[in-house]
């Protein structure tokens, strides 16, 4: 693996910096409810897999709300799955560009779920906290097989 | 000067054109493209000095845009604002592209980079 997680959470946490100008702390696993969200990409090529990134709802809507630089009563669905949706090809990007031999990345995908601990092929999984709000960051290699919660 | 941003993202195309204006840039009139298709169709009627624009888009990836301005001669200054990063600079060059600015960018990236490109 030509990545470890101390690259995950430097590459995260420049993100969070630069895109966002927020911090992101290392935070506990948490139990998280049912109204989260998850944006991703998957690479393709000499290595496969998806690059993940749950948030609550709430924080997506933060996010969003800095990144725009506009209240969070202003924020749309579909400016919030823009925004997340950006910050998962940058960190999916960054993973990308440390990979060796050709590899592709796909456009981003949103997905009204958490990638939880138990789902198949984590080769990673980072939690965060971000004001208050739990956000975690997930590689998993593809398998061949659901590799998402049901 | 004019300058024409294109990336498939909304939210993108926002912090890009602010970076541009945090960088000093402001005094230029600034545009955006949504995709490669609306790109070419405003760069065939309106003249730009310089095109920033996304790798990965539907439709139209970033490379195919980019040998069209080149082939039809359609803006000087091409470069990608990116995030797959700096190992696709060779491939951005042959394709024309003047420079590369990998995601996640800062403002001093975007002075230092197109003060080089606008000068030359």
């Amino acid at each position: 693996m030509m990545f470890d997680e101390e690259f995950i959470r430097d590459v995260t946490r420049e993100v969070w910096s630069t895109v966002l100008g927020l911090s992101a702390e290392d935070g506990p696993v948490v139990q998280v409810g049912a109204e989260e969200i998850t944006s991703s990409v998957d690479i393709s090529g000499a290595w496969e897999g998806t690059v993940a990134v749950s948030f609550t709802r709430p924080l997506s809507r933060h996010i969003a709300a800095v990144m725009l630089a506009c209240p969070e009563s202003e924020t749309s669905q579909a400016l919030v799955e823009d925004v997340i949706g950006e910050i998962a090809n940058v960190i999916g990007g960054n993973v990308k560009g440390i990979l060796p031999g050709p590899t592709y990345l796909s456009l981003p995908r949103i997905e009204p779920d958490w990638v939880d601990k138990t789902s198949p092929g984590i080769v990673h999984q980072l939690w965060f906290d971000c004001a208050g709000h739990p956000f975690s960051v997930t590689v998993l290699a593809h398998q061949g097989q659901d590799r998402r919660r049901s | 000067m004019k300058i024409l941003v294109v990336d498939d993202s909304k939210v993108m195309r926002m912090i890009i054109m602010r970076t541009l204006r945090q960088a000093g840039f402001g005094a230029h009139a600034i545009s955006e493209a949504g995709s490669g298709t609306e790109a070419l169709a405003v760069l065939r009627n309106e003249r730009f000095d310089l095109v920033l624009c996304d790798w990965n888009m539907p439709e139209m990836t970033g490379l195919e845009l980019v040998a069209v301005i080149r082939t039809e001669r359609l803006a000087p200054r091409v470069g990608f604002v990116t995030s797959e990063g700096t190992s696709r600079l060779r491939e951005a060059t042959e394709a024309g592209a003047l420079f590369l600015i990998p995601k996640p960018f800062t403002v001093e990236s975007f002075e230092q980079t197109l003060r080089t490109v606008l000068v030359a």
